[in-house]
């Protein structure tokens, strides 16, 4: 429509549209801070133009064409992924962490101290079987070693249930996420369907994939109206009509695998499936799943971490009562008079750690220790036993104890084969461990200069600046200035025409 | 103030430094044996010292005993007092030191020698326990070094061998003696019961010998456990104690940096556009 009143609406439209883009701007400084906010632009689009015969072409004013999301998506999908990445090293760290804590090496207290403690008792007594006090003493020291091998694998134990938990939890908070991202795709299609790109839900389906992505690997698709689809470790856990859910195997009994509501679930024969991550599909039937990053695979990592810990810790402490039972009673000659120094003989190697004791009869009569070559100490000044078990922290025993044959003689123990000292095989368990844990912090370490430089490269496409939306307030509040100005004047002009033309 | 805390720090040093602490608390027990050892042989040397003296005495009483001009009754003297020497060598060689016979082997709590005076006689006993192994106590001194502790009281009880090669023990050549006294048989003291208690002098100048031998090899031991005592804490202590002045230096320039990104940092920071705008 040409003529004055045309051009009062092309003013107002222009108006309009200025007033639109600042608020816009205010929202952006408004949520400057937010974390994961998308900074939003307004687009203008010159209106249709009008024609008119023998002049040309009109313009017509201005037009709000988009609001669009300023996002770099590939950057985002690189952001995340590096996030899994990083909270796989720190779980897996953080956990070993707490192992390192128990094992308190390398200190006064640790047991690394508690075992040289325990061969200096049988060497003393060596030299000076005829004391009372020796045999009094190297019952205490073996008391002490003990009971800190129990605390250990106590701790260890707890540890891995508190682990175990840990995974299960993050397997619950997983299926929150999920269950707020179905609601966020219904939201966001409502939207879509319309015409509208709905921003701000946008922005909190972003910051649900990150902390989704965070517990575990998954990969997003995305349809025309921007709703998304999460494949878990390669299998679809949600789309565009259904969601599922992730659960943990937690316990074992009799065979059966439970996770931890009580379900009971099936999967490969033969397997230790607890710590096994599954999804439950519609049917009933679980999916086993192997997760690739993100805190729950660090978890996984750690609990097979712990587990070796455990087995190594009893496979030590079997060794270690077996090779002093074997001297100590001369080979199991129980009839004469042998006596087993730890447990009477009924040490299992699985449980060793937890249930190795000085046997009761020399834990109550400490006198019956036998230090000589007689089992029955009728020399008393022989200490030669003695210093036969105290000679084992220097013989190379093998892993394999049924391999070791006894001689009576000598009282040594041979047929051992290839092995390492006791000593040493505690020492390669702290040093494993030590380089684990340094290795996962190295690894941390160059994830978060990572995670650092795509943050910021993020937020240099997303993020709001303070700078640039001043200018751009300046620019939007001047034109808004001048549409005034010609609203005035279109305005003055009509006033001239209306009041003062004419009769 | 240590270089390593946790084994992640630095797992290799760690694992050295494990070895290096046991190796050192094994050299520390390995010390105390020495020393006690070196006490032990010390005592030893007390004893047999008194051994020889009396066994002197006993030698210039029989050389005297062998005079023609002495009486039934001297000799009678002569007798009892060679009786009360040998029963202070009999102490001397039951010395108990730490709660063990100087001499008693293996047996260390049961007194070697006793005098037996019952219907009269004086008899010289060594308790030789039955099924007793080696006389000697071996102590270990280092990894894999062992040394035997000269106690079996059997080397000093056999103090010779006659023509045949047959073992004459003290016993008999006391018995001897004392019936070579009773009898005045001036022609075997000074023949051959002179010899014989020459011989058993020999034989305890030879035990001291042995004794000393071993005493100088403990000593030894014990000069190379200090020296290796000092390798090992010097090498742990290189391995797990911190350099006090090149840590505060690292930590010095460390504050430096830090303090001056701090300044930068504000600076930056509080620059914005608004403060040019009107």
């Amino acid at each position: 429509m040409s003529g004055l009143f045309g051009t009062l609406n092309t003013a107002t439209k222009g108006l309009n549209a200025q007033q639109t883009a600042l608020q816009t701007i205010g929202h952006n400084v408004a949520n400057a801070n937010t974390t994961g906010y998308t900074r939003q632009r307004v687009t203008m689009q010159a209106d249709l133009a009008q024609s008119v015969a023998g002049v040309g072409q009109i313009g017509t004013g201005v037009r709000i064409g988009n609001i669009d999301r300023v996002s770099d998506q590939y950057v985002n999908t690189q952001l995340r992924d590096a996030h899994s990445t990083t909270e796989k090293h720190k779980a897996l760290s953080d956990i070993i962490g707490q192992l390192e804590a128990t094992f308190n090496e390398p200190s006064d207290t640790g047991l690394s101290n508690q075992i040289s403690e325990v061969f200096n008792a049988w060497t003393y007594l060596a030299s000076n079987p005829e004391q009372a006090s020796a045999r009094t003493m190297l019952v205490q020291t073996t008391e002490t070693f003990t009971d800190t091998l129990h605390h250990m694998a106590n701790s260890m134990d707890s540890l891995h249930k508190d682990t175990l938990n840990e995974l299960d939890k993050s397997a619950f908070d997983a299926n929150s996420t999920l269950k707020q991202l179905k609601n966020l795709n219904h939201q966001i299609w409502q939207a879509s369907v319309r015409g509208f790109t709905p921003n701000d839900l946008l922005d909190q389906q972003d910051r649900l994939l990150t902390d989704l992505a965070g517990k575990v690997d998954i990969t997003v698709e995305r349809d025309r109206f921007n709703r998304v689809s999460v494949d878990v470790a390669g299998t679809n856990v949600l789309d565009s009509s259904s969601r599922k859910e992730l659960a943990v195997v937690t316990k074992e009994e009799n065979g059966t695998f439970y996770l931890s509501n009580g379900d009971s679930v099936e999967g490969p024969e033969g397997e230790n499936l607890i710590g096994k991550v599954i999804v439950k599909n519609e049917d009933g039937s679980a999916t086993f799943i192997n997760p690739q990053k993100g805190s729950m695979k660090g978890t996984q990592d750690a609990l097979e971490v712990l587990s070796d810990m455990q087995s190594d810790l009893n496979e030590f402490a079997f060794s270690f009562a077996t090779a002093v039972n074997l001297i100590h009673s001369n080979g199991r000659e129980y009839d004469n008079g042998g006596v087993d120094f730890f447990n009477n003989g009924e040490l299992t190697k699985e449980n060793a750690a937890l249930t190795i004791r000085v046997s009761e009869s020399l834990r109550k009569n400490p006198e019956n220790v036998v230090s000589g070559k007689d089992l029955n100490n009728t020399f008393s000044g022989d200490g030669s036993r003695a210093q036969a078990i105290s000679g084992l922290q220097h013989q190379n025993l093998s892993l394999n104890s049924e391999s070791w044959a006894f001689n009576q003689d000598s009282m040594k123990i041979e047929g051992s084969g290839v092995g390492s000292t006791l000593f040493s095989r505690y020492n390669s368990m702290v040093t494993e461990m030590g380089i684990v844990k340094q290795q996962e912090d190295n690894m941390l370490d160059t994830q978060s200069a990572l995670m650092h430089l795509l943050t910021q490269r993020r937020e240099s496409i997303s993020g709001v600046d303070i700078n640039e939306e001043v200018v751009d307030m300046i620019k939007y509040s001047s034109a808004f200035q001048a549409n005034s100005r010609v609203l005035q004047t279109i305005s003055d002009m009509l006033d001239t025409l209306i009041n003062r033309t004419g009769v | 103030m240590k270089q390593v805390n946790r084994p992640s720090d630095d797992p290799l040093k760690v694992s050295k430094i494990l070895d290096l602490k046991n190796e050192i608390k094994q050299n520390q027990q390995y010390k105390t044996t020495i020393s006690d050892s070196i006490d032990f042989t010390n005592v030893q040397d007390s004893a047999l010292d008194s051994m020889t003296s009396s066994l002197q005495r006993i030698y210039t009483l029989t050389q005297q005993a062998a005079n023609g001009t002495y009486s039934t009754d001297d000799r009678q003297a002569i007798k009892t007092e060679i009786m009360s020497e040998v029963e202070t060598m009999v102490d001397s060689l039951n010395t108990n030191f730490g709660g063990r016979y100087i001499f008693g082997g293996q047996a260390s709590s049961e007194k070697p020698f006793s005098v037996n005076k019952e219907n009269g006689g004086f008899e010289l006993v060594f308790n030789n326990p039955a099924g007793a192994p080696n006389g000697n106590v071996m102590k270990v001194i280092g990894r894999g070094v062992m040394v035997e502790l000269q106690t079996d009281g059997a080397k000093l009880f056999n103090a010779s061998t006659d023509g045949e090669g047959n073992v004459q023990n003290l016993n008999a050549l006391f018995s001897d003696l004392f019936q070579a006294l009773d009898s005045d048989d001036t022609e075997a003291l000074g023949g051959r019961l002179l010899t014989g208690v020459d011989k058993a002098m020999n034989n305890t100048v030879n035990q001291r010998t042995n004794i000393g031998a071993i005493q100088n090899r403990l000593i030894a031991a014990r000069d190379r456990n200090e020296a290796e005592y000092l390798n090992l804490e010097t090498t742990r202590s290189n391995t797990e104690d911190i350099d006090l002045a090149e840590t505060f230096m690292k930590y010095s320039m460390q504050m430096v940096s830090y303090q001056a990104s701090l300044k930068m940092g504000t600076r930056i920071l509080q620059t914005n556009i608004l403060d040019y705008v009107r």
